[in-house]
């Protein structure tokens, strides 16, 4: 059940609307680490696999696969990803996805698969997409469902053959809305039952629903002049666990001489407290019967990401980027109210690096 | 997990679910403001809506101006913030779960 990186999902891809020109290899490795209190924490090596093939005149395969290998300890007393908190931790995760797609005149339709195994954690899902666009290609509506079926037996046996069933919605649209702006606006609802403890802390007990209801919208807006192109996005998330957050991110891609674009960003996110999710001192505020939790991811906070990536363009169709994220997370930063007393920041930085080849 | 653990898990039938007595951190006020900001700026954007012809779609076919543009950067991106916030979504379904959050 460990803290492992890189889901493949089944993304619907909601802006394609028609069929690649060209099939993709890439890989991607990504390496991951984060402190808090001066200590280092969790260390993630990442590698990673993505190829997409049209084929047929009309179908596009697609499928990655990642396995993350992970080692440290989880951040420090409540903040847990797996085993104890504050004591080491090692662990795996692989995971795998596949789709395929059937491209019509005006729409395509997309059915995937998704695997994800760790020593204490199983995860099958499934998903639909339909895809559908304007004759003029300039909008496209999107409509996707998705399960997923989880399977928990924990190290310690706490949880044992614990179940977690999930179910996704998405309707989106993607709209050009000039030459040199598209903007695209999503909005999913997850419905989920079962199994959502940590059974690796004392006293964590949390409602066995959740539904998640979020909303995001994209924009990016080329400048012709700069060579550059401005993208931002924005997502407010409700969470019936009670909490409520708002993130918003910009990037801007500027194109250099020699094929290098380089890109600066910066994302802000903000979240409130789920209802149950009681501060330190551990364990004060619980109360027997009654949701319990000490896990900082439900606390109320504020985190702040400026990352930097560059990429460059090759021969014969081969390209290659790096990117570096810089995470930092405070209670104080909390949007619109105080941020839970007593949390430690938390930073975490990852670095990725992919090479991809068009064929 | 004992029935103990779990007495509470049963919702019942038509009521508020919600635990009560949370010490802070009641959602984001500011979450209204902001979505009426960015719906002003949705609106101003309508009043400059002038969708491309077939010819002009030069500058939207750029790398740069794709959504997805890198599905692995984009599932390691969307999995670190996973396994760091409360919760996650709105850019896909599916996908499996994972023992991080």
């Amino acid at each position: 059940m460990a803290a492992a990186l890189a889901l493949p999902g089944v993304s619907p891809g909601a802006s394609a609307q028609s069929i690649p020109g060209e099939g993709v290899f890439s890989v991607r490795y990504l390496d991951y680490r984060d402190w808090q209190g001066g200590g280092d924490r969790m260390r993630v090596r990442s590698p990673s696999v993505f190829v997409m093939k049209p084929f047929a005149g009309r179908w596009v395969a697609e499928g990655g696969l990642v396995y993350d290998g992970m080692s440290g300890a989880s951040p420090r007393f409540h903040n847990t990803l797996s085993g104890a908190s504050g004591e080491g931790v090692k662990d795996y995760r692989t995971a795998g996805d596949a789709k395929l797609t059937r491209y019509f005149d005006r729409y395509a339709l997309g059915v995937g698969i998704a695997g994800s195994t760790e020593r204490d954690y199983l995860s099958k899902a499934a998903s639909l997409d339909l895809r559908w666009w304007t004759e003029d290609r300039n909008t496209t509506l999107a409509f996707s469902f998705a399960g997923t079926s989880d399977r928990i037996n924990s190290n310690n046996q706490i949880a044992v053959n614990e179940k977690k069933n999930t179910l996704d919605f998405l309707v989106g649209i993607t709209q050009a809305i000039s030459a040199d702006a598209i903007v695209q606006s999503n909005l999913t609802y997850s419905r989920g039952h079962g199994y959502y403890d940590d059974p690796y802390k004392s006293l964590d007990d949390r409602p066995d629903h959740r539904r998640i209801l979020a909303w995001v919208t994209r924009w990016n807006q080329a400048f012709p002049a700069q060579d550059a192109t401005l993208k931002v996005a924005f997502r407010v998330l409700r969470d019936s666990f009670g909490s409520t957050s708002v993130m918003t991110e910009a990037q801007w891609v500027q194109g250099l001489p020699h094929g290098f674009t380089v890109t600066p960003g910066l994302r802000y996110y903000t979240q409130g407290a789920a209802d149950f999710y009681r501060a330190p001192p551990f364990p004060i505020g619980f109360v027997f019967g009654e949701p319990y939790t000490a896990d900082t991811r439900l606390a109320a906070f504020g985190a702040f990401t400026p990352s930097l990536a560059i990429a460059k363009t090759l021969a014969d169709g081969w390209s290659a980027d790096l990117r570096v994220d810089f995470y930092r997370q405070k209670g104080s930063w909390r949007l619109g109210g105080d941020g839970s007393p007593d949390l430690l920041p938390f930073s975490a930085r990852w670095i990725q690096g992919g090479v991809s080849k068009s064929f | 997990m004992t029935s103990a653990r779990n007495a509470h898990r049963a919702p019942p039938a038509g009521g508020d679910t919600r635990p009560r007595g949370r010490q802070e951190g009641a959602g984001v006020p500011g979450a209204a403001r902001i979505a009426a900001l960015l719906a002003s700026a949705l609106a101003l954007a309508g009043c400059a809506y002038a969708p491309p012809k077939p010819w002009e779609k030069g500058e939207l076919a750029k790398p740069a101006m794709a959504f997805d543009g890198s599905r692995l950067e984009m599932r390691y991106q969307e999995h670190v913030y996973q396994s760091k916030e409360a919760a996650t979504g709105g850019y896909g379904v599916g996908g499996g779960g994972c023992g991080c959050n």
